[in-house]
């Protein structure tokens, strides 16, 4: 028989050689020989933007909710992906150990469309770098998070999927904003954590053109850097993640890692319209299930997905009901997941992102 | 010239074990001729073929010329039929490809006892002479048997065993064939076995013989 | 009667039929032999040319990917990385790299080699797959390198070896697995290519699926020196190797035919020796029509087992066969043929068909004459060989209509499918006259030999017997022969002629391969004292008249072209080398005269970097091997007509009389920045070149042999059925007291005349058979000419080895003989 063509699985690109039985394996595997997360490193801007190849993964990660002329609401969902297949080894050549992946999404009014791109590191396909005009560049092919200045915001963020090309002007005047503990974010209590910092308060214009159309956009969008050598313990299948911008100003985040038994770890981070930031404990927040919606995630197969939920921070004295606008946002890439944009109502109404992963 | 001792035959058939000859004795003496006669089935043929040495008894002896044959290999028996003993049979078995003169030579040039005279002598009473150069299927049954007759009988083997000679042949023809295969038996001085199922055919041998449940007895000698 | 009770009826006759043949295993098993051979070796063909169609099929796909275009350097010499990072940057996502390479092993077996970047490849959204592990250690040091499995096992290669090249650089670790259209190549990761092979340019960018906005914008976006090819593989593959396909078709019909011959035997003597049995089931009340109807079925029953055998019998010889094929098709045509054969319902269909059909012909024959004689008369063999003389005339008749038509095709021949129709048919018209030659020399023989060689005379009257059972065994055996001879008189010339054109094109000592050290940039010395000529080709890839056409530029004073291997040339063949653009002429390959049907004095016309330019063809050089037309000019004019595309194809080296001249050109080459490797001496060209001819020709040979098998037991089953049904016979003569000896002179002596006569008839229908590939076939086939080289060695060695048959099947059967002759004699009297 003829053997199909081996497709790029990140599932076996991230867990070495080894097969794991869920993509998100890597996540826990142990980050022996790589750097380790550690409370007291501090993160430096301009030079944390820029990869960590030391650790096992990283990503840059922007979603954006976004409305055009006619007010329907639309959604932008751009990572880039890197990891490290081997502790050490060179960076900067064919050899290199290095691997890309980048994923690009559009949820318009209508549905979503999406793409996944891999690219070896060390040959300049891809990569995060200070480019010749000392501008921040982070790129995959053609999709691009391009900085005016060293850091990612202000900047541009362009991608194409098939025929259509999304270029969004990016700005902020708020700071970067720490999570965890001055960017220290634990995700267990077995030690697993991330280095973890945003910039939630992003102003965002521009325009998707695709033949015979183009569409002005405009709102609010959302950078997550995250970098780490095991962010999940073993016996976490998966995370729940919300980023809400309120309309008031107010700007939140909250995850939960699912356990195989017992409550979740929750963490969030309630950030004011200035950019202040205050950590939110795992006894500040309620997060509850509402429902759970069939979604397509394959030509003949759903899945039940968590879309609608409650959330509540008592301390806060804030109480949302979180929907997703559309259910079918499933990423059927090599990494699988859920991800899209969120309506917001209760005593403060909003839009966000939620990410289901490990469902 | 040809001596049957005790000899038994049997069969196995699917209806069981069938005695054919059971201890048969017989002699004939050289220069003298014998009719077999018996019902279809009654084993002459057997008998004929042991005597022939086509076959082999399960007990008893078969003395050729005084000879015993007991130890006969089946080469020896094929000697022993080059040189002693012809075979005429009701099938005539000549050689489809070669010619009248070919079959009628066959078996003196195999033994090497080629007679001319003879030969010219044989071919003309048997009526052969204009057909030398003929092949076999272009000849009548009754010229076939006349060939088949002219083969055995050219290097007057001591002993001739014909089984059903004319039994392929229609009644006219069959006794102008047997009244001359007998004369030129007898003038030659070969010894004779005949086994036929005709008692108009024994009529022309010396001796009659009757094989019947597997056992020989003579009928009434000709004075 | 009802049906149901007809059914019954109909059901009971086919039984009794068919247990004939449980009663008579050997029937049987010649019977099943026949088939299997016949569909056996047919379907192996058929199974290995749809196999290769296929491969062609997925030609215009590299690596798995759909491959539209390609983007080459214009000058040869290789992408820069860089260009392509940029072009990808740009949006070109279609893009991928792809180093295509030939490298040699250390005892200078070639070995093909692609590479590419898994993680570029491109491929649809969403569509993951997460089987098969292991790529990821491919595309990290210390890399691996992937085997087709066969081609690991032939290389001896095990897991983890990791291979020497001739130039001394080492591959990364082996891994017996492949990758869709891997071929017969090895496989690796492009960083690994770059850094084993110590390159810094790809061979070439693949492109997936273009469409034709997306292609012109490409073409826009290139930077110079780059440029954008559509890919017309599969067109091309097609069109190239369909004679060679043609080609192995014929040989397999060949094959069915001989194998029909021991159908046909066995069918027919089955069918004979249950003449008393069908009048038997006649007088117990089954009508004619049952019967019939019963063979038919029976015919079915077989037709499904042979089919059913015979196609496994063909999937594990198209195992066999397919690896040398694979590896004649890569070297030759660059088509990549994978390793896995699918058999595919039509070829079961098609198998099937030609069963039957060949089963029904094979019945249809004694059927007829069956119903045509008495009882009597099929049981009286006497009757049988006269019979025969009839049919053999009949026999002959359809042999000269044959010959009439095959010289009545022969002049319209303008096709190889039509050449094949030749030489099928003067084949047959030969194959059918020879029963009537066997019996006229059998019976002039016999008429000659005097009276008293009546031993002689007995034996050469009872080949006319023998003949009717064995003329279709003798039928097989001269079309067995005659392929042999003419196949081997074929290879044999070829080799000749390729030996002395090797000879006379590899005239220099040393051939430098990299195509990126040309002369001008080893920067030799002009009076080097070790070196006494050299000659720097270049070339470039063109279309001519719909093909793809090699133009080559080679210098008029170099040693090698002032000797060129010309087929033919004309009176101004001169002008060639004093080149005059007022005048411009050309040279070609033959192929150009034969398979583009252009004459010396004709003028062609090449669109050339200037535009169109006409030459006249003063000369057509022979060209063995290439499929491709190729035009020679002088080197200068081609970089002159193709500015910037001409590429270097190898420079040749010629040494001086100095002793130590390898010595210092070997110490000269390294100094100017070649490697080890770089070089190839002349001598080890050739025996690679001769060695691929011969893996060319390992399937011909093979299928050689196991046609003159098939024949060697046609020979046996006729032997063996002779002696079966003239037992009676024999036993006859041994009642006579015919001594073995002298039986076994009757019977072996007419047979090795008949054998005899079969092999001198075989010798001049080969020469001819041989004849007609060379001069018209092959010309036809691939526009090569070469003389025929005729050589008494294979006609004697097959001689020998149909004597070998003889002999063998000739001891079987008079053992068997030996056996049986006592239940014979037993039924001389009663049965018969």
């Amino acid at each position: 028989m003829i053997r199909r063509f081996i497709r790029i699985s990140l599932l076996i690109l991230l867990a070495g050689a080894a097969i794991a039985e869920s993509p998100y394996e890597v996540l826990r595997s142990t980050g022996e020989g790589y750097a380790e997360v550690m409370p007291e490193r501090a993160i430096n801007f301009p030079q944390d933007h820029q990869p960590h190849p030391d650790y096992r993964i990283e990503w840059w990660y922007l979603t954006a909710n976004l409305t055009d002329d006619r007010g329907q609401p639309w959604g932008v969902h751009w990572t880039l992906f890197r990891q490290s297949l081997a502790p050490a080894g060179p960076v900067d050549d064919w050899s290199s150990r290095q691997v890309w992946m980048a994923h690009a999404a559009l949820s318009t009014p209508e549905g979503h469309v999406y793409g996944e791109r891999f690219a070896r590191g060390g040959i300049g396909q891809a990569g995060v770098a200070i480019d010749d005009e000392e501008r921040f560049d982070a790129w995959l092919d053609d999709w691009q998070l391009l900085g005016t200045g060293p850091g990612p915001i202000p900047g541009t963020l362009s991608f194409t999927i098939g025929d259509r090309t999304l270029t969004l002007e990016l700005s902020a005047d708020t700071p970067w904003v720490l999570q965890g503990q001055n960017g220290y974010s634990q995700k267990s209590d077995q030690g697993q954590a991330s280095h973890y910092y945003s910039q939630p308060h992003i102003r965002t214009t521009g325009t998707l053109t695709a033949p015979n159309m183009t569409v002005n956009l405009s709102g609010k969008a959302w950078l997550d850097r995250e970098w780490s050598s095991q962010p999940l313990a073993p016996d976490q299948p998966g995370w729940d993640w919300f980023s809400i911008h309120l309309d008031d100003g107010h700007a939140l985040m909250v995850y939960q890692l699912r356990h195989d038994e017992g409550a979740p770890w929750l963490s969030g981070t309630w950030v004011t319209p200035d950019g202040n930031a205050r950590p939110l404990t795992a006894d500040e927040i309620e997060l509850r299930v509402k429902e759970r919606t069939e979604v397509n995630v394959g030509p003949e197969e759903t899945r039940a997905l968590p879309l609608t939920w409650t959330l509540a921070i008592p301390s806060l004295e804030q109480r949302w009901d979180i929907r997703a606008v559309q259910p079918n946002h499933w990423l059927n890439t090599a990494f699988p997941y859920w991800e899209g944009p969120i309506e917001v109502t209760g005593t403060t109404p909003g839009m966000g992102y939620l990410e289901l992963t490990g469902y | 010239m040809l001596q049957l001792i005790d000899l038994h035959k049997t069969f196995d058939q699917p209806t069981g074990r069938i005695t054919v000859l059971g201890g048969i004795d017989f002699h004939l003496e050289a220069g003298q001729s014998a009719a077999l006669l018996g019902e279809s089935g009654s084993g002459k043929s057997t008998l004929l073929h042991l005597a022939a040495g086509l076959d082999h008894p399960d007990h008893g002896d078969i003395k050729i010329n005084g000879q015993s044959t007991r130890h006969h290999t089946e080469a020896d028996w094929a000697e022993q039929r080059r040189n002693h003993i012809s075979l005429v049979f009701q099938q005539f078995h000549l050689i489809p490809t070669l010619t009248v003169l070919d079959n009628v030579r066959l078996q003196a040039r195999l033994c090497g006892r080629m007679d001319p005279d003879y030969e010219h002598q044989l071919l003309n009473r048997l009526g052969l002479a204009t057909l030398t150069h003929r092949l076999p299927h272009q000849l009548s049954g009754g010229q076939q048997q006349r060939v088949a007759i002219a083969r055995a009988l050219l290097h007057r083997p001591p002993l001739v065993l014909a089984d059903e000679p004319t039994g392929n042949l229609d009644e006219h023809s069959s006794e102008s064939v047997m009244a001359l295969f007998v004369d030129l038996v007898r003038e030659a001085g070969c010894t004779l076995l005949m086994v036929t199922h005709s008692a108009a055919m024994a009529a022309y041998l010396d001796q009659r013989w009757r094989l019947h449940d597997g056992t020989l007895s003579r009928e009434g000698e000709v004075a | 009667m009802s049906g149901l009770a007809s059914l019954r009826r109909l059901m009971w006759v086919g039984l009794t039929l068919l247990s004939h043949y449980r009663r008579h295993p050997a029937q049987t098993a010649f019977l099943i032999i026949g088939l299997v051979t016949g569909v056996g070796i047919w379907s192996a063909v058929q199974i290995i040319n749809s196999h290769a169609r296929a491969s062609y099929a997925e030609a215009d796909q590299v690596l798995g990917a759909q491959a539209s275009h390609w983007v080459r350097a214009s000058d040869g010499g290789g992408v820069d990385p860089d260009a392509y990072i940029q072009l990808r940057r740009a949006g070109f996502t279609q893009l991928y790299p792809v180093i295509e390479t030939r490298v040699a092993t250390d005892a200078g077996e070639p070995l093909w080699l692609i590479a590419t970047d898994l993680l570029a490849l491109p491929r649809s959204e969403g569509s993951i797959d997460a089987s098969g592990a292991g790529w990821l250690a491919m595309i990290q040091p210390p890399y691996q390198t992937w085997y087709p499995p066969e081609l690991a096992e032939s290389l001896g290669v095990a897991p983890g070896d990791t291979l020497t090249l001739s130039d001394g650089r080492t591959l990364p670790p082996a891994v017996p697995q492949s990758q869709q259209q891997q071929g017969r190549r090895l496989f690796m990761d492009i960083g690994a290519a770059l850094d084993v092979l110590d390159r810094d340019r790809f061979s070439y960018l693949a492109a997936a699926g273009l469409d034709a906005d997306t292609a012109r914008e490409l073409e826009a976006a290139l930077p110079s020196g780059l440029r954008l090819e559509p890919n017309r593989q599969r067109l091309d593959l097609n069109q190239l190797t369909e004679s060679l396909h043609t080609n192995l078709t014929a040989m397999s019909l060949l094959s069915f035919a001989v194998g029909l011959f021991i159908v046909f035997n066995a069918v027919r003597y089955a069918l004979l020796s249950r003449s008393p049995t069908f009048h038997t089931l006649r007088e117990l009340g089954a009508s004619g029509r049952q019967l019939s109807f019963a063979i038919l079925l029976e015919t079915g029953v077989w037709s499904l087992i042979g089919t059913g055998l015979g196609l496994a019998v063909g999937f594990g010889l198209s195992q066999v066969l397919l690896p040398p094929l694979a590896a004649t098709l890569q070297s030759l045509y660059g088509a990549v043929v994978g390793a896995d054969i699918l058999l595919r319902p039509s070829t079961w269909l098609l198998a099937w068909g030609i069963t039957l059909a060949g089963l029904v012909f094979a019945l249809a024959m004694p059927l007829w004459q069956e119903s045509r004689q008495s009882v009597r008369a099929a049981r009286d063999l006497s009757d049988r060989w006269v019979r025969d003389r009839t049919a053999r005339r009949r026999l002959a008749w359809v042999g000269l209509i044959l010959a009439l038509a095959a010289g009545a095709v022969y002049s319209q021949m303008t096709t190889v499918l039509v050449g094949f129709v030749v030489l099928g048919l003067a084949l047959f018209a030969a194959a059918f006259c020879l029963p009537v030659v066997l019996g006229a020399v059998l019976g002039w023989t016999l008429r000659a030999l005097p009276e008293k060689a009546w031993q002689l005379r007995w034996a050469f009257s009872d080949g006319g017997a023998q003949l009717p059972t064995l003329r279709i065994a003798m039928m097989a055996l001269l079309l067995a022969l005659t392929a042999n001879l003419g196949v081997e008189t074929l290879v044999g010339s070829f080799r000749t002629a390729l030996t002395d054109w090797l000879d006379q094109r590899l005239a220099a000592d040393l051939y430098l391969q990299r195509d990126s050290l040309t002369r001008e940039e080893l920067n030799l010395p002009a009076d080097a004292d070790w070196l006494a000529a050299s000659h720097q080709r270049v070339g470039l890839d063109i279309r001519w008249r719909g093909r793809p056409t090699e133009v080559r530029g080679l210098e008029p004073e170099a040693p090698d072209s002032r000797a060129l291997p010309l087929a033919d040339s004309s009176n101004e063949l001169s002008l060639w080398y004093v080149w005059d653009t007022d005048n411009p002429v050309i040279l070609a390959n033959e192929q150009v005269r034969h398979l583009a049907g252009v004459e010396s004095g004709q003028t062609i016309t090449l669109s050339t970097g200037l535009g169109d330019r006409s030459f006249e063809i003063v000369g057509f050089v022979h060209d063995y091997g290439n499929p491709y037309y190729q035009f020679y000019l002088p080197r200068g004019e081609v970089e002159r007509l193709w500015p910037g595309r001409a590429e270097p194809q190898g420079l040749a080296l010629w040494l001086s009389d100095r002793p130590d001249a390898e010595a210092s050109a070997e110490a000269a080459l390294l100094a100017a920045g070649a490697q080890a490797g770089d070089w190839i001496r002349q001598a080890q060209i050739k025996t690679v070149s001769l060695r691929i001819f011969d893996r060319t020709f390992a399937i011909t040979a093979a299928m050689n042999g196991l046609t003159l098998g098939v024949a060697g037991l046609a020979l046996l089953t006729a032997l063996l059925a002779i002696h079966q049904q003239r037992l009676p016979d024999y036993a006859h003569w041994r009642s006579l007291g015919v001594r073995y000896r002298e039986m076994g002179r009757v019977l072996t002596l007419p047979l090795a005349v008949i054998v005899l006569l079969t092999w001198l008839a075989s010798m001049p229908l080969g020469a001819l058979l041989s004849w007609l590939l060379i001069h018209d076939l092959n010309v036809l086939a691939f526009g090569w000419t070469m003389a025929l080289d005729w050589d008494w060695a294979p006609a004697i060695r097959l001689g020998l080895l149909t004597a070998g048959v003889v002999a063998a099947a000739l001891a079987v059967s008079l053992w068997r003989l030996h056996r049986q002759l006592p239940e014979a004699l037993r039924r001389l009297g009663g049965q018969s």
